[in-house]
């Protein structure tokens, strides 16, 4: 969530090209506004560190609120909904490589509970596997918001 | 733009253009490493210094250097700084621009979707799936499951130096007082006043042990 959310506030934050903001010099415009400086500390001081700077020590009245059983509630909807299941799939790989297996309380998975699991995980390696390849057909193609210049003489 | 499946030979292929792929995967390796040393170092505070200190002497040097005095919470905040300024790049990098995409395929969507789903790949968001998956949750289960070998790399050290210099240029420092103004308004309280000090010292210290997040 918290990366859709820097994604999502990057989409819509994102100064358009050339613009010019308080009439203050093109370097600083270009600093600031074009390369998003301005938006990045906008969100981490705004949305992030003045929130976890109170979370360190008003743990209870800063989760007493329904917005935050929200987000909890959303969070698991996301879990449930089996778009990021490919990650247990590198984790039971991994703790078969090691040797190491993941200490978990949940009892273990079987009969449908198991086949319902390994379809999310294949359904998740589909988007996963979907979304890289946009990514990276995009990147190739030179089509993606990458500044301008790079690559520098590729092509 | 009419939704036709890009049939021509593709040239792009017959080379390769490191640039922009290398920043792309070098960024999503960096965001793990600061994802994963995160978990990693609150869990190698659970194995007593003894044990590792002789056979993992740089994820020792790490965790010293990151817990030693006032270092966590510069440690954090830099680090808070650091994660988010390589979200933003990659945000970026991966989202389609799409003035330059109908400049170049006027008449084509990327892997011959329909109109309505091209929209939705230009919002980015199918980036943010992958840095979640690939630049967070692995590393943060590869860390979890191998503290010590996570926090053996010397990356690591540099990085951690790297937050230190973030914090200290006091770029962010306002958020305390806007942190202060928030706590006021919205009349909060520290845990102490309703659990008492003895209580919250407790609950503290094993919440950290564990490995829970916090400023």
């Amino acid at each position: 969530m918290v990366v859709l959310c820097v994604f999502v506030i990057s989409y819509m934050g994102s100064a358009l090209k050339n613009a010019s903001v308080f009439d203050v010099s093109q370097t600083i415009n270009d600093i600031f506004l074009d390369n998003g400086i301005a938006l990045l500390i906008t969100v981490i001081i705004l949305g992030q560190l003045t929130a976890q700077v109170n979370a360190a020590v008003c743990l209870l009245d800063f989760i007493n609120n329904y917005f935050h059983l929200f987000t909890v509630y959303l969070s698991l909807g996301i879990e449930i909904s089996g778009l990021l299941h490919s990650v247990y799939l590198v984790n039971v790989v991994f703790a078969k490589i090691t040797g190491n297996p993941t200490p978990t309380n949940e009892p273990e998975k079987s009969g449908l509970t198991l086949a319902l699991f390994w379809a999310r995980v294949v359904g998740s390696l589909f988007c996963l596997s979907f979304s890289l390849a946009v990514v990276v057909e995009a990147l190739l193609d030179e089509t993606t918001k990458m500044w301008d210049g790079v690559p520098a003489g590729a092509r | 733009m009419h939704a036709t499946q890009l049939t021509q030979p593709n040239p792009k292929f017959t080379y390769i253009q490191p640039p922009s792929i290398a920043i792309f995967f070098i960024l999503m390796v960096f965001v793990g490493i600061m994802e994963g040393m995160q978990i990693a170092a609150f869990a190698v505070l659970r194995v007593p210094e003894a044990e590792y200190k002789d056979t993992h002497k740089i994820a020792h040097t790490n965790c010293q250097l990151m817990f030693k005095g006032d270092n966590l919470q510069l440690f954090l905040v830099g680090r808070q700084l650091l994660v988010t300024l390589c979200m933003f790049v990659v945000a970026k990098i991966a989202t389609i621009d799409k003035d330059k995409w109908v400049a170049k395929h006027p008449d084509a969507n990327i892997f011959g979707v329909s109109d309505g789903f091209q929209t939705f790949i230009e919002t980015g968001l199918l980036g943010a799936l992958v840095t979640t998956i690939i630049g967070s949750l692995i590393w943060r289960v590869i860390a979890g499951s191998k503290p010590l070998t996570f926090m053996s790399n010397p990356v690591i050290f540099v990085i951690i130096w790297a937050c230190f210099g973030f914090s200290w240029s006091g770029i962010l420092n306002f958020s305390w007082v806007l942190g202060w103004i928030q706590k006021k308004i919205l009349r909060w309280e520290r845990d102490e006043f309703y659990l008492g000090e003895e209580m919250v010292t407790k609950e503290k210290k094993a919440k950290e042990e564990e490995g829970v997040e916090a400023v």
